[in-house]
Formats: C-alpha cells, structure tokens, sequence
C-alpha cells in the first residue's frame, strides 16, 4: 500500500493550498487507496445491469457498470462513456463515445454495445422487469416493437460507426442524458453473460461469483479508464434483516449498514458523527379515489389534508427521521417547487371547507399496506381526522401487500383513502408528476384527470431544456395544489450507521454509497 | 421381502401427488397476483405480463398449472424457477438444504451431548441435589421462548464479546456453532428428562439385577447393559428433533441470518416466490417420504411379522 507515502504527500499538497483530489495514489477523490469495505445489504434481486431493479442491486451494479452518462452532485448528467451528446431537438440524440473504455474481460465497449443491451433489454424472453425505461419513461423509438415481439432490433438506437450512437426517440424528452445514466442503459459484452458474474465496464469486476444470500465481492479494476477506486475490494455482505445488519457494525463484521427504523433514535445519540442522515429522492402519499363520492369533491380532499398536522407526526412517530411534504416533489428533485398551502396543517380552515362541502356521511375505508411500518402513522391521522373534522365512522383496512396491490388495481379503482409511496426513477420533478397523474398513466391509482396538468406536462417534455420546462413543472404542481388528488405526507429520508475502520463515506442522491471514494483507516 | 418393499414403495405415489397438490394449492391461491408482486406498486408493463404468463402458465386453472409443474418434476427433474430471479429451484434447495442440514446435526448433537450426561447424572443421583437442580434448570431454559434465547445468546456472545460470529456463514461451520447451541440448549429439557427416566426404568430390569449380582462393577452395569437399552427412545427422540429442525428452522435461521430452506420460503412468501415455496416445500416431501420408506423397509427387515401383516 502506499499509504505513509501519500499521507505525506498529500500533508506537502494541503500546505502548499493545492487541490487535496490528487491526493489519492489512483487519482481517486481525495482519500488513501487500499484496503477492504464491508458493506451490508440485503439479497438483490438481480445485479446484472438489464434487470437491476431493486436499491441493492443497484448499489453492486453501480460499480460494475458505467453508462453512456452519470449524475454529479448537482443532478446534472455528466460525461461517462460517452464524452459529449448533442441533439437539436430533444428527439434525435447522437452520443460521441470515448474509444479508450473496456469491458473486464478486454474487450472494447462500443457503440454496438450499447445497441446490443438495448436490444437484450428489451427482448421479451430474457423477462426484465425494467423495460419500461426504453419504452415508457424515454420513449426511444422501437423499443416497444421489441418489447410486443415484432422486432429484435431497436430500431431508435443506431451505431453510427464504433464511437457514434444515434438515439431517436419517439418525442422529445429532455431528460434523455439524465435517463441514460440508469444502469439499465449499460452497455453489454457480446455472448452469453453469467447473471452471477456479470462483466460490466465500471470500477470495480466481480471476485468469482455471487454467492446467494451470503456476499458478492468485487475488486478494483485497474485498467478503468475513469479515476479508479479507493478500496481494494469491496465485499458486500448479505443480510435479509436490517436488524442484524446494524448489529453486525457493533460487531465489528461490518463498516457501514442500514439503520432500523425504531432504533434511528438510539443510533443517532450512540453513533455521533459516525450517524449518517440523508434526504433521498422517494415520498409517501395518501391518496383519493377522485372519481368516488365523497373524494371527488376537491374542497372534501383539501379539507382532508389540511386537517393533518404532518410535522407532529414525524416528530412523534418517526423521531424527526422523515421531512413533512410540503409539496408532491421532494426538494431536492429539480424542478420541485414545494410551498403547496394545502399541505400545511390548517384546522380551522379544513373544518370550514369540510362543512360548506357537505361533509362525510356514512362510513369509508383507509387502506395500507400491513408490515411496512404505516399502522401508527395511519392512525395518527385518523386521529387528527377525527379531532378536526369529526370523522369517527371510518375502517383501517391494511393487508399484506401482494394483496393490497390487487385492491388498488380493482377495476374501478380503489373507493378509500389509501396509502402508498414513490421512489424515483431519474433525478426531476417531472418523475413525481408524470407517472402518478398523467390521465393514462398505469401508475395513477387516483383515477386522477385534469387535462390541463397534462397540458403542462406536454409543454415540459416540449421544452428546450430541462430548466426551461421548470415553469411549465411548476404550473403543473400548482394544478396538483388546487386539486390535491392526494395528500402527500413525507419526504424519505435514509439512515445509516459506519464503523470507525472507514471514513469519507458519501452518499448520491439515491441513496446508494458512493464506495468507490471510502477510504479505509489502516 | 420384496412383495412388500414393491407394495410399500407404491403407496409412495398418491401420497406424494396428494400432498404436493395440497401445497400447491395452498400456494396459489394466496391472495394477490404473484406478478404484481414482483413489480411492487409499479405498473406491470402489458407485454412483460404476457411474458411471465406464458412462461410460468400462470393465467391457465390450477389443475393444468399443478400439471404442468408436476410433469416438470416427475419427467425432466425440473422443480421450476424463481419468478423473482428466474434461478432454478433446485439451485436454491442444494445451495441451502447443506445449510439447514450442517444446523441441524449441530444441534442434535449438541442436544445429546448435554442431555445424555445430565439425564444419566440425574438418575444415578435420583432425588439428591444434582437431581433436582438439572430439573429446575433445563425447565427454566424449555420455558425461555427460543428467540429471546437465541437473540441474547447472539448478543452477549456474538455482539458483547465477539467470541463467535454474529451473523451469515462466512466462516464455515464455526458459523453454525453458536444458533446451534442455542436450539440445543432450549429443546435439552425433554430429551434429559426422557434419559433419566429411561434409565431409572432400565435400572428396575432384572438383567440389570443379574449383572449386579454376578458382581459387575457399577461402572460396567451402566456402560455395557443400562445405557444401551435405556439410549433406545432417547435417540427415537433425537431423531424425530432432527427431522423436524430439517424442515426449516424459521426463527434460528432468521436471527443468525442462516440462508437455509426455512429462510428461503419465509422470505419467498410475501413476495409470492410460488415455485420457490413450492419447488422447496415438494422436494423436502420427497425427502421424507423416501425416508420413511427406508425406516419402514429396515423394520420390515428386521421384524418379519410386519412384512406379512
């Protein structure tokens, strides 16, 4: 290791007022190269960067794989694989490719391999269970036809020549480059690929296979073309209890694990700075059956809303570990604009408007899902429901929840208040809007349909640029004020815990551990 | 002899299609749709549902859907796919049934390791101190529940004073030592007390009376003639514990996070992994079948009034 050596150096480097990035002995971000991480996650569903759907997945996939694009910490889309993109019009995007990056095996990574996952992606019988990116959030002309089994090639997606690709889309979008760095979007070696040992072309290559709910390892890819890694080797533990995983960093097993949700209080007081807190890209809502009576009256569903008092709850249920929603992105989502009165706790107002709208007469349900921790919070708004409003007659209806996703997609849609959440799928506003609202979206369990938010949805996926479409972002959350088709209730935060054998442990915007940059006290 | 291993290996047949069908039905008809499952509160693309559909006949009735899987197992050896991971089932068995099976011989074996000598303590000392004392002590410890016991075990001796790992597999069988001793240490109290009483009656035989009187010393009266007899329906016991703690044992596995079979169908079962829950619950069905079959078999061979009953 060279560890003493770059200590020293880097002493000389913060002396001498120069920039402490060169300090790492790869180039790497500021720490000392070397070393082992021992990460905690639970079992992933797949890591082979087609189907990556889950966050641990995406945690391992991430190191594994780079796309034709990242995110920095500014949300914007950053050069990866791909060194410049331009378009004209938000719908036909060429990507310049660097020719220097290359798979683990040696091979080269070129555009066909971008066209090659693309088309694997989307085929049908290898059942990826994120397709819906190609198709539904990008629109990249062709996927669908692959996706339905008409045709094997996508035909959007053209290799210019080995450093070119050609993206045509089906309208434009403006987010193509932030959307491009999903690892579903990774390119892929040719032949047949082990899903346990996958070859990507990120940091860090597979040491050997995955070993089912026992760990992955990864080790340092030498020969990666961007700045290296840090660590040596990462191992990721696998854990199916969040419970033992945090015992484990007591134990000394682990350097950084996820934090049970009733201990985020013991853990912040035992942990100290070693604690670490972070507003991640995800929302709870309760949500309104709008075309059912009486949730179809907007003043009943504002009524309802202002009638809860959403920052008591997240200080006496969840010990401050949520943020209050203030709006239906969270602030952190470009484009957010937060500030929805609605959502302030407001019961003299609510009561008015409840009774000039008639009230509630007879019973309704509220349903959740069982075992994910909305019991007590549930309860605390039906509480505050009662106390405000006076709403007595009301059932909780909580089920599991392969059987509450069957009772939201009844046909004819749910007939209560019910609970659910959304994490995003790519960094904007835009991503907490469309699918939740958009009239045709699958995913708008309200049965909401307002023609002038899709009006403004429209113009935003119209725009130049993603910044110029923020009014338009904005008109559209206003609508959603006005209409509160659902009450939003927390921004998600995430909680995690290290142990005193790392440091410099930083987070991206999802959520996932930034591994790559840990440096290891030896 | 053989007329009847023919007639006794037939009955094998309804019994595995009888019961397999009951867990299959069991499975399926949980409520809520299995593909929805995989995909949460998203949307399931229309054209990815067809796919699983087709792929897993899960839009056909259940008896054609119980037949086709069936027909899977019966003529390829095929035990169906994760619909979460489309890894094959009989992957995920052989990958964790080693693991059930490594805690559960622990266990047992540490079960009789400590029960048999304090049971035999305790007969040989019936009524005195030590007598008294194991009762009152492995009482206590069959009344703690198993997981306040297994979870302060993993505690003091995992977290606390880091004398064995805390959790996971990661280092061999040393990983098993710790939750197996645990399950050991709670199901002790019935075996112990079985060994005692057991050699208390033996001790009452007049064979034992005879070795006694022929001047063996006491030494010799309890290795060579008492504990022989008197071990018979402690290890019928024993066996019986590890035949059940091979199905699965749940809670042990959770807590020291041992990806066991047990493991892998409690956690299939909120994310409607059928074939998984299924695929594992059919194959350990076989596996007990086949080993009653064998018991059987050996009784009849040793016994001969049972093969002409």
């Amino acid at each position: 290791m060279t560890t003493k050596s770059t200590l020293r150096l880097c002493a000389a480097a913060l002396a001498l007022a120069l920039v402490a990035a060169a300090c790492g002995s790869d180039g790497g971000s500021g720490g000392d190269a070397g070393g082992e991480v021992t990460y905690g996650i639970v079992e992933p569903t797949w890591i082979d960067s087609f189907n990556v759907q889950d966050s641990e997945g995406f945690e391992v996939a991430r190191l594994l794989y780079d796309g034709l694009t990242d995110l920095n910490s500014d949300l914007e889309a950053v050069p990866a694989v791909a060194e410049s993109w331009e378009t004209d019009d938000n719908t036909v995007w060429t990507f310049t490719l660097r020719d220097d990056v290359k798979f683990h095996d040696g091979t080269a990574v070129t555009a066909q391999s971008f066209i090659t996952a693309f088309n694997y992606v989307a085929n049908p019988e290898n059942l990826s269970d994120v397709t819906y990116y190609g198709s539904y959030i990008t629109g990249i002309s062709g996927w669908g036809d692959v996706e339905s089994g008409d045709a094997t090639e996508v035909a959007g997606a053209v290799a210019i020549d080995d450093t070119t690709l050609e993206i045509t889309l089906d309208g434009p979008y403006p987010l193509l480059p932030k959307a491009m760095a999903h690892p579903v979007f990774s390119p892929r070696a040719a032949g047949d690929i082990d899903p346990d040992a996958p070859i990507g072309n990120g940091p860090y290559m597979m040491d050997g296979s995955w070993q089912h709910d026992v760990q992955i390892r990864v080790l340092r890819n030498d020969d990666y073309y961007g700045d290296k890694g840090l660590p040596d080797a990462i191992t990721f533990r696998i854990f199916d209890s969040i419970e033992t995983m945090f015992l484990e960093v007591a134990a000394g097993g682990l350097d950084v694990a996820d934090v049970p949700p009733e201990q985020i209080g013991s853990a912040r007081a035992e942990y100290g700075d070693k604690f670490i807190e972070l507003d991640i890209g995800s929302y709870n809502y309760l949500g309104f059956p709008t075309t059912v009576a009486p949730f179809d009256n907007p003043d009943i569903r504002r009524a309802l809303s202002m009638a809860i008092d959403r920052e008591t709850i997240v200080d006496q249920i969840f010990e401050g570990s949520r943020a209050a929603a203030n709006g239906f992105a969270p602030p952190l989502a470009p484009g957010a604009t937060g500030g929805c009165e609605n959502t302030e706790h407001n019961p003299e107002m609510a009561k008015e408007l409840f009774d000039a709208a008639g009230g509630i007469d007879g019973s309704f349900s509220v349903y959740f899902n069982s075992g994910g921790g909305h019991e007590d919070w549930i309860e605390a708004v039906a509480n505050q429901w009662e106390q405000t409003l006076g709403i007595t007659d009301l059932e909780f209806v909580g089920q599991e929840f392969a059987p509450y996703l069957d009772v939201l997609q009844a046909d004819g849609g749910i007939d209560g208040p019910y609970r659910l959440g959304w994490l995003w799928d790519l960094p904007s506003a835009e991503n907490f809007l469309s699918p939740l609202f958009l009239s045709e979206s699958g995913d708008n369990f309200s049965l909401y349909n307002n023609p002038d938010f899709d009006a403004a949805i429209d113009e935003f996926k119209g725009a130049e640029s993603e910044t110029d479409g923020f009014g338009a972002l904005e008109d559209a959350q206003n609508i959603l004020c006005e209409d509160m088709p659902v009450a939003p209730m927390f921004f998600g935060t995430a909680q995690k815990v290290v142990s005193d054998n790392v440091s410099n442990v930083t987070y991206t915007v999802f959520g996932y551990t930034e591994l790559e940059n840990v440096t290891v006290n030896q | 002899m053989l007329g009847y291993a023919i007639r006794r290996t037939l009955q094998i047949i309804p019994v595995f299609f009888i019961a397999t069908f009951l867990i299959f039905v069991v499975v399926w008809w949980l409520p809520g749709d299995p593909i929805q499952a995989q995909f949460g509160e998203r949307t399931v693309p229309e054209n990815t549902r067809a796919q699983y559909e087709e792929r897993y006949h899960l839009n056909e009735p259940i008896h054609v859907q119980y037949w086709e899987y069936i027909s899977g197992i019966v003529f390829k050896a095929d035990f169906g796919e994760s619909l979460r991971t489309q890894r094959p089932v009989r992957d995920i068995f052989l990958e964790s049934f080693p693991r059930t099976l490594r805690l559960a011989g622990l266990a047992v074996l540490f079960e009789a390791l400590m029960a048999i000598p304090i049971g035999v303590l305790a007969a040989r000392n019936r009524g005195k101190w030590f007598d008294n004392s194991s009762l009152v002590v492995t009482i206590v410890l069959l009344s703690i529940p198993p997981f306040v016991m297994l979870a302060v075990l993993q505690l003091v001796f995992g977290v606390k004073l880091r004398l064995f790992p805390v959790s996971g597999i990661r280092d061999g069988l040393w990983s098993y030592v710790l939750p197996a001793f645990g399950i050991a240490i709670t199901t002790m109290a019935t075996t112990a007390r079985l060994m005692r009483g057991s050699l208390i009656d033996t001790y009452r035989e007049d064979y034992i009376r005879t070795a006694r009187a022929k001047g063996a010393s006491e030494r010799r009266v309890l290795s060579i003639h008492a504990l022989r007899n008197a071990l018979i329906p402690v290890i019928t016991v024993l066996g019986i514990t590890l035949g059940a703690l091979i199905g699965g044992t749940i809670v042990t596995e959770g807590i020291f996070q041992i990806p066991g079979v047990g493991f892998q169908i409690v956690r299939s079962i909120p994310s409607r992994d059928g074939f998984v829950i299924v695929g594992i619950s059919t194959i350990l069905v076989i596996v007990y079948l086949l080993i009653n079959l064998i018991v059987d078999l050996l009784y009849a061979l040793l016994d001969p009034r049972i093969r002409y009953d």
